[in-house]
């Protein structure tokens, strides 16, 4: 009975009630009214990296741009 | 855990960045200790950005809504409880990705609401500018038309969205039809087949040109020369706290003895030329990926935040 619940489990995502098409495509969507939109100016910003060194904008970008990602925590 | 296992995801396709001549940095509201611990321990070599004050994260706009000043998070179940051991969660950064071009202009960006699903290094650069840097690419031999099936990486990790495709040639003077052609035509068709260890995405298919043939009304669909289909395959994020043995049931189903994981599916069309149509045909796909373990470690524990900043 346990490994049939868990079976069902595994084919219900675990944090999505649904996997139909468009839910699918609801959750790789790009959730467009949060955050800078695409055509507007990056800020500027001087941040510390992992070695210690002061990091801004342009001596991060390479001549074909830069990709920025953000994300939670190198933590938890 | 999904952002340590994205780090080092996007540190396996670094070389995928410096080839494209595209910068790379993450951003997170972590202290810099915590960042040269995590470096150091799994070999990241390209910068970590301590925002501990989340001023980048704020003047971005992709700081998590759903956590307001005093926010303690179980990490555990991802709940807001506030108790003893909780993690300070105000000023936490949506995952999001932004592709800045020299000028400082945003190009293009991507922000997920929900925080398991991470799209690798060479997707990121397929979606934002184009660059097809596929670790792997074979050739099915199809008769008239040559089928070769790509993916943008030959690894996956929970949680990881990967870019799959399937590339068509096709000697001059042949087609075949696009999906809507409708009638009694057989339209390029991908399917995958259900699967509890993907999401799959439906296939982008480029947009076909419109061609007048003598034994037909109308305008019909069809593709020439080379054509690309592309969509995501998302490896599904089993971690649960309320149910652990969920991703040793993964481990099971999903992975093979090699420890792979494999997508299948199929894709119709039919082939013409200028003298006949030939049969419709159905070629079997099959990819497989090495599963890239989670990476459980925390921080040690005089690390970690304990206060909100």
């Amino acid at each position: 009975m346990r490994v049939l619940v868990l079976l069902a489990l595994l084919f219900t995502p675990v944090s999505f009630t649904d996997a139909d098409p468009a839910t699918v495509h609801k959750l790789l969507s790009d959730a467009s009214d949060i955050g800078l939109a695409a055509g507007s100016a990056a800020p500027e910003f001087r941040l510390q990296d992992q070695y210690g060194q002061e990091r801004d904008r342009a001596s991060l970008t390479a001549p074909n741009g830069l990709v920025l990602v953000f994300l939670r925590s190198a933590d938890w | 855990m999904y952002c340590r296992g994205q780090l080092v995801q996007l540190q396996h396709d670094l070389s995928v960045f410096q080839h494209a001549g595209v910068g790379l940095a993450a951003i997170s509201y972590d202290g810099a200790p915590v960042l040269r611990e995590f470096a150091s321990r799994k070999g990241i070599s390209f910068p970590l950005l301590a925002d501990h004050e989340s001023k980048v994260i704020h003047a971005f706009g992709v700081a998590n809504r759903r956590y307001a000043r005093g926010s303690l998070l179980d990490i555990k179940t991802e709940q807001i409880t506030g108790s003893p051991g909780d993690v300070p969660v105000y000023g936490v950064a949506y995952p999001s990705v932004f592709f800045i071009d020299r000028m400082g202009k945003l190009l293009w960006r991507m922000v997920s609401e929900t925080d398991e699903l991470r799209l690798t290094g060479a997707t990121i650069l397929e979606r934002s500018i184009g660059v097809i840097a596929g670790e792997s690419r074979r050739s099915l031999q199809n008769g008239r038309i040559q089928i070769a099936i790509t993916a943008s990486n030959t690894e996956a990790g929970l949680g990881n969205r990967l870019s799959i495709g399937l590339e068509f040639k096709m000697p001059p003077g042949s087609h075949f039809y696009g999906p809507e052609v409708g009638r009694s035509y057989h339209g390029l068709e991908w399917k995958m087949d259900a699967s509890s260890c993907w999401y799959q995405s439906e296939p982008e298919y480029p947009r076909p040109q419109l061609r007048h043939f003598a034994f037909e009304e109308g305008e019909l669909p069809v593709y020439t020369g080379d054509v690309r289909v592309t969509r995501e395959l998302v490896l599904k994020p089993v971690l649960s706290a309320a149910e652990p043995s969920l991703f040793r049931l993964f481990q099971s189903v999903c992975l093979d003895s090699f420890s792979r994981v494999k997508a299948s599916g199929v894709v119709h069309f039919q082939a013409c030329d200028e003298r006949q149509c030939y049969p419709p045909q159905s070629t079997v796909l099959e990819w497989r990926f090495h599963f890239v373990p989670p990476d459980l470690q925390r921080a040690p524990p005089e690390l970690r935040r304990e206060f909100e900043q």
